[in-house]
């Protein structure tokens, strides 16, 4: 479970979170909406450690998020897929098992992805969607109960998003936790069984999809979302 | 230590197969061989290695250090996401990178020498030339990923580690002139055995000069040095200034990492 009370951050004089308190339960996938600038990156940082709240807490499973141990419950697949130029799939993978200290067997990712042909070559050499499809089997291989994926479709083909979101509902099946943002709608839509919407720092939102549909009075995701941005800023 | 290790590893590898590195190597080799073939004497020609080991060390040390820093944010963001110790990532991304380019200077150097084996007459100056090129790609690699990692953006970095290199190696001689010929009335001989030690560029020189057996160029410092850094307790007191210089960044590389938010 993620469990963020009070979590405020500034950077200078820019407050970015304004008192975030939001708990996750295990076994649902959660889709963090927002504008460019809400906060949700820093939020999502903040449960990586990759920032430090400027006061508050964030528990993982009961583990504060700046204990080594809280980041061997999260998988994360990051925004941007550039990892090394020079050096393949496979020997990123096999670091990546190397840190975490658990070397589970990638073949059935690397041919849901259909990866085989390119695990030799060098991430330099390779597509962004292709290494975007790394960075996805990095994020499903490992059995942590936590997986966070931060616009985890941006770059894939229509294929490789498909078998993406097949993916997320069958770790959800297995009662992971699965915490990702996005601003393609339809694969919100499609996923999320829970929303949070972050705007200037403050969650504005959280609910089902179809609540928000009922609530907006919208008959899709995307109006409903205009609908709240509109709303707020009046 | 495993765990840096395995980061070593991967960053060492990446560094290993890229073409810079290859370019590098093939510099100090051609350079290396050319200066000892078309210089006459053997003395001139290890001096003109120094002037290239000494500026070019430290700038290609910090430019590589730097790039790979700030061309390989998601990778690090990757590497700090996973159930290791912020230390154990920079340390494994400092010695990836600072081994790769130590063996550069080594392979690019020995390459060179072996090509012009038989015009070589004494080995020692060209082991300390090694030993230098050696420490200051260390010492700047750990000083431009203290820069990279302080700094907020990819251009204030770069331009911060190009400072410091352009600081070590042209404006401190510069200011260190001033020093001298504003007190030149003052025995300060003894100040500038101090001052050089603030320098690892400076530091390197004059140990590959007293080496060459040519301080007496230098006059009456280089009298002074010669007293100094011969004895043994002033070798011993230069060393760990140089692995002073070495160690400090990367304590504070460790501090400053700690807290950053990435």
């Amino acid at each position: 479970m993620i469990a963020l009370q009070a979590v405020h951050k500034h950077f200078g004089k820019t407050s970015v979170l304004k008192g975030i308190n939001l708990e996750i339960g295990r076994g649902k996938v959660v889709s963090m909406l927002g504008p460019n600038g809400s906060g949700k990156s820093t939020l999502l940082k903040c449960m990586l450690d990759l920032v430090h709240p400027s006061s508050g807490s964030i528990l993982i499973d009961g583990l504060p998020a700046d204990d080594v141990n809280a980041r061997g419950l999260i998988s994360y697949m990051p925004q941007v897929a550039r990892f090394a130029e020079n050096i393949s799939a496979r020997r990123l993978i096999r670091l990546i098992s190397d840190l975490r200290g658990e070397h589970p067997d990638p073949s059935w990712l690397i041919d849901h992805f259909a990866l085989s042909g390119h695990m030799q070559k060098p991430l330099g050499e390779l597509s962004g969607g292709t290494r975007q499809k790394v960075s996805a089997v990095l994020a499903f291989l490992f059995d942590t109960p936590i997986i966070v994926l931060d616009e985890p479709t941006v770059g894939l083909d229509p294929v490789s998003r498909l078998k993406f979101k097949k993916l997320v509902l069958e770790k959800k099946a297995q009662g992971k936790t699965i915490f990702f943002t996005s601003h393609i709608m339809s694969d919100v839509e499609e996923v999320a069984e829970e929303l949070i919407f972050l705007l200037e720092g403050h969650v504005v939102y959280r609910g089902t999809p179809s609540t928000l549909l009922v609530q907006t009075g919208q008959h899709n995701l995307e109006h409903a979302i205009a609908h709240l941005l509109n709303e707020e800023s009046e | 230590m495993k765990l840096t290790w395995h980061i070593f590893k991967f960053v060492f590898l990446d560094n290993l197969r890229s073409l810079w590195s290859l370019v590098y190597t093939l510099f100090l080799a051609a350079s290396a061989y050319a200066l000892i073939y078309f210089t006459g004497s053997f003395t001139r020609a290890v001096v003109s290695i120094m002037n290239i080991i000494i500026l070019v060390a430290p700038l290609v040390s910090s430019m590589m250090m730097s790039m790979y820093y700030f061309n390989k944010t998601d990778f690090l963001h990757l590497l700090l996401a996973q159930p290791v110790r912020r230390s154990q990532v920079f340390l494994g991304m400092y010695l990836g990178v600072a081994v790769t380019l130590v063996l550069s200077v080594l392979i690019g150097l020995g390459l060179g020498l072996l090509f012009s084996l038989e015009k070589l007459d004494n080995l020692l100056p060209l082991i300390t030339l090694m030993i230098c090129g050696t420490m200051l790609s260390l010492i700047f690699t750990a000083l431009a990923l203290l820069v990279s990692i302080s700094s907020k953006d990819k251009l204030g970095g770069i331009g911060l580690t190009l400072f410091v290199w352009l600081f070590m190696a042209v404006i401190y001689d510069g200011l260190i002139l001033i020093y001298f010929i504003a007190f030149s009335e003052y025995p300060i001989e003894q100040h500038a055995i101090g001052l050089s030690l603030l320098n690892p560029i400076d530091l390197s020189r004059i140990f590959i000069m007293l080496q060459l057996d040519i301080s007496a160029l230098l006059g009456y410092s280089g009298a002074v040095f010669q007293k100094f850094f011969g004895a043994g307790h002033g070798m011993l007191i230069s060393v760990f200034a140089l692995t002073a210089w070495c160690i400090i960044p990367l304590l504070a590389i460790l501090r400053i990492g700690r807290s950053k938010d990435f």
